[in-house]
């Protein structure tokens, strides 16, 4: 269904192009919402990265390989509303995102609050980089193709990212362990 | 480190959460903007419909014919030059009252002046009313802009820092042309200047690579040439005006000579 959506968009069929948009855009903000962490870029990146696919769209060869091509304009589209972030809202203070959070009862209020800094510190390229591998569950190599990185540049950069985060974690619980371990 | 603390685990969770839906609104938008914007065509084999041989060359005749028309056309003594009818009058890039960008979409002005640069070796059409802003020093290195001299510079009259053309030129040097379009690309990405994907573009002959935005980079001689247009992201308005289909046209209109090309020395610069 997605592939003849995309070969009727091919053809300059909006109405096409408007379907296959609602079949993956809740995807797509879920992605930039991961790599952005905040809803107001996010959906300007989307929107931004669909505006694009639209007027780019024959420029892809293979129906098949829609969605990924579609995520790689997005990276590129959540790195330049980042950036533009960056340059006309510096000093505002950004909230954590909003929205429906899931039931995970693994996470406390606590963890959320540590791991939402910890995810601001990083890069955006890292958060792209960690966003495709944990929430797609995609493999490195399909994380380059999504990032346009090389291969061994997606896997250190995925490691840096993993390493930034855990160093956030364990200074965390070194802080709040039982007072009289950190004394022992 | 017990189980409760897992990093990995407690990164995946944390990625797993947040929102996934995204608002009509942006579909909204997306829908009007698309419907005021014509998809870029593409030419190269895998768009090809599969026809034999005969039916190729029979269609290669009709095309052959079809522009020799048209250049006949546009070409000839007593006609107006370019193509989009009468110039429009000089376009107010005020944002309009309504957020749509459909509501405020006009058609694009035409292509009626023609700048020539003094140190660069090239030609381009532009819209009647626009101003002209010619380089003072030559392009050595980074991105020229708006408020750069390295680059000639031509924008509108009230816009100005908000939309503009410009075009530099330099010596490719020991890089070679596709190296030095290459490595010029990916300084334009990184400034924001340029959004993936990539494609081949070829300008009077010139070959090189553009941006899905609006900015090209080609080859000529040992010269190589950016042609940027700069449309502020502040007026969504604009951009739906001045999108990459008007750009196509205005690289239509560049000549390229690179034989022209004078680098002359930064005043005060032995």
């Amino acid at each position: 269904m997605q592939d003849g959506l995309v070969q009727q968009a091919q053809r300059g069929d909006a109405e096409a192009f408007d379907s296959l948009a609602r079949l993956v855009g809740d995807r797509c903000l879920a992605i930039a919402v991961r790599i952005l962490r905040d809803i107001d870029l996010a959906e300007d990146a989307v929107q931004a990265a669909l505006i694009t696919a639209w007027t780019e769209l024959r420029t892809l060869r293979d129906p098949a390989r829609f969605e990924p091509w579609l995520h790689r304009i997005l990276t590129n589209a959540c790195y330049a509303e980042a950036r533009r972030g960056r340059r006309w809202s510096e000093g505002l203070r950004i909230l954590p995102v909003a929205g429906a959070y899931g039931p995970d009862e693994y996470l406390t209020v606590d963890d959320r609050d540590l791991l939402e800094r910890a995810f601001r510190r990083l890069t955006v390229e890292q958060r792209a980089v960690l966003a495709f591998h944990h929430y797609l569950g995609l493999s490195i190599s399909e994380v380059a193709a999504r990032t346009g990185l090389p291969v061994g540049t997606t896997k250190s950069r995925l490691h840096h990212a993993t390493r930034a985060l855990r160093a956030s974690i364990e200074a965390d619980s070194r802080a709040t362990a039982d007072p009289r371990e950190r004394l022992a | 480190m017990n189980a409760r603390r897992d990093p990995e685990r407690l990164i995946h969770a944390f990625l797993m959460e947040g929102r996934t839906e995204l608002a009509d609104e942006v579909y909204d938008a997306v829908r009007a903007s698309i419907e005021q914007k014509r998809q870029r065509v593409v030419i190269g084999p895998w768009r090809m419909p599969t026809v034999n041989t005969y039916a190729r060359f029979a269609a290669a005749a009709v095309a052959v014919i079809a522009v020799g028309a048209l250049g006949f056309a546009v070409l000839r003594p007593g006609t107006s030059p370019g193509v989009g009818g009468q110039p429009t009058d000089s376009p107010s890039i005020s944002p309009p009252s309504s957020a749509s960008p459909s509501a405020s979409s006009v058609a694009p002005p035409a292509l009626t002046e023609t700048f020539t640069s003094e140190l660069y070796g090239f030609s381009i059409m532009y819209p009647a009313g626009w101003v002209t802003r010619p380089a003072t020093e030559p392009w050595t290195s980074g991105i020229p802009d708006f408020v750069k001299t390295d680059g000639d510079v031509i924008y509108h009259p009230t816009g100005q820092g908000n939309l503009w053309i410009m075009v530099a030129s330099q010596p490719q040097g020991a890089k070679g042309g596709e190296q030095w379009v290459d490595d010029l690309l990916t300084e334009l990405i990184s400034e924001d200047f340029c959004d993936p994907p990539l494609g081949d573009v070829t300008i009077d002959g010139a070959q090189g690579r553009d941006c899905a935005s609006s900015g090209a980079a080609v080859s000529a001689g040992d010269r190589g040439y950016l042609i940027l247009l700069y449309v502020s992201g502040d007026v969504p308005a604009v951009g739906v005006t001045y999108d990459r289909a008007w750009f196509d046209e205005v690289l239509a209109t560049v000549q390229i000579r690179p034989e022209d090309a004078v680098d002359v020395a930064p005043s005060g610069t032995p």
